[in-house]
């Protein structure tokens, strides 16, 4: 028996959303795909301008309760824009997507009772491509084992 | 002269729900006790797992991320615990509750546990707090219990009803209802 995982689910729905989607469909699992974050260097202003939105999921901890089946699973969306109100709105779109909303059963047997938006600290820029970004931490509720 | 209370209204008295304000800032006194254990515990284990660069922080002059924790308790608005004056922005204190911060200094630090483009997240507070928040309860038990052998008390309203019911007994003054 493995510890069902739900961030395969939530990776799903937040691609699968229509507001997220009309944004962007390059969401990620821990690390960007290939050419999410490149940039060109405008000619006439000699800023950088960033080809691509995308999200990137990342799973921060989780915590079992000890004697029923359940779990509380945190992970990190860092959605990056092309410009700070990009980055914002796919925020908000992804958090649309994904807070509360109540239970649901993925195909592969996992079972979330709950997800939410559990804050963020508005837009800054990465560190290494000063793209900017906006990052919430989503709260989710688990059963640990998949349903047969 | 007014009639004394009747049996039925000293038991009316009794049933009321008497809040004990002192007593109550007393025990959020004790929470806040709990609270700062907990948030002790919380940063202890972080730091001991929150990554580290001496080369880096050597060569920006400053301190290490994972040495900038910090640990903070409001209670009633205002700081009663810990360490490094500044609240963080964002963070509201209510006056009807304690608060626990946890949290690292270092602009750097929120990079450091959620990722960048380039560098995969690699959390190590939030894995501090879920090992620690369910047994949270403890800390805070153990503060009120200490709170409680130091002579936490009844509330004074609810012994004077029950004093002021005794005397109206001894008096012989007690009205039983009789007359309905």
């Amino acid at each position: 028996m493995t510890l069902a995982d739900p961030f395969g689910k939530l990776l799903t729905e937040i691609r699968d959303d229509p507001a997220v989607a009309a944004i962007t469909t390059r969401i990620r699992g821990g690390e960007p795909g290939p050419g999410d974050a490149d940039w060109v260097v405008d000619k006439t202003t000699g800023a950088k301008r960033y080809k691509n939105s995308f999200v990137v999921l990342s799973l921060l901890g989780r915590s079992r309760l000890k004697r029923a089946p359940l779990q509380e699973v945190r992970l990190v969306a860092r959605c990056y824009g092309n410009t700070y109100q990009g980055a914002e709105a796919l925020a908000g779109a992804v958090s649309d997507a994904i807070h509360a909303v109540g239970r649901r059963v993925s195909a592969a047997g996992v079972v979330i009772f709950g997800s939410f938006d559990d804050g963020g600290q508005g837009t800054s820029k990465d560190p290494d491509t000063g793209q900017p970004v906006s990052m919430f931490v989503i709260q989710v509720g688990a059963l640990t084992e998949l349903l047969p | 002269m007014a009639n004394p209370p009747t049996a039925r209204t000293l038991v009316n008295r009794a049933k009321r729900v008497q809040m004990n304000y002192a007593a109550l800032d007393e025990m959020r006194q004790a929470m806040a006790d709990g609270l700062l254990n907990l948030g002790l515990r919380v940063i202890l284990d972080a730091t001991a797992h929150a990554p580290r660069d001496p080369a880096a922080a050597a060569a920006r002059g400053v301190k290490m991320m994972a040495d900038t924790g910090f640990v903070q308790v409001w209670a009633g608005g205002k700081r009663v615990g810990g360490v490094w004056g500044t609240r963080p922005r964002g963070v509201a204190v209510p006056k009807d509750q304690a608060v626990l911060i946890v949290g690292f200094q270092s602009p750097l630090s929120h990079f450091a546990e959620f990722g960048t483009i380039k560098e995969p997240a690699q959390p190590f507070l939030t894995p501090a707090l879920m090992r620690n928040i369910p047994n949270a309860g403890d800390d805070v038990k153990a503060a009120i219990a200490k709170w409680a052998s130091r002579g936490g008390r009844r509330a004074p309203a609810a012994a004077t009803v029950a004093a002021r019911l005794v005397n109206t007994l001894n008096a012989g003054t007690l009205d039983i209802g009789g007359g309905e």
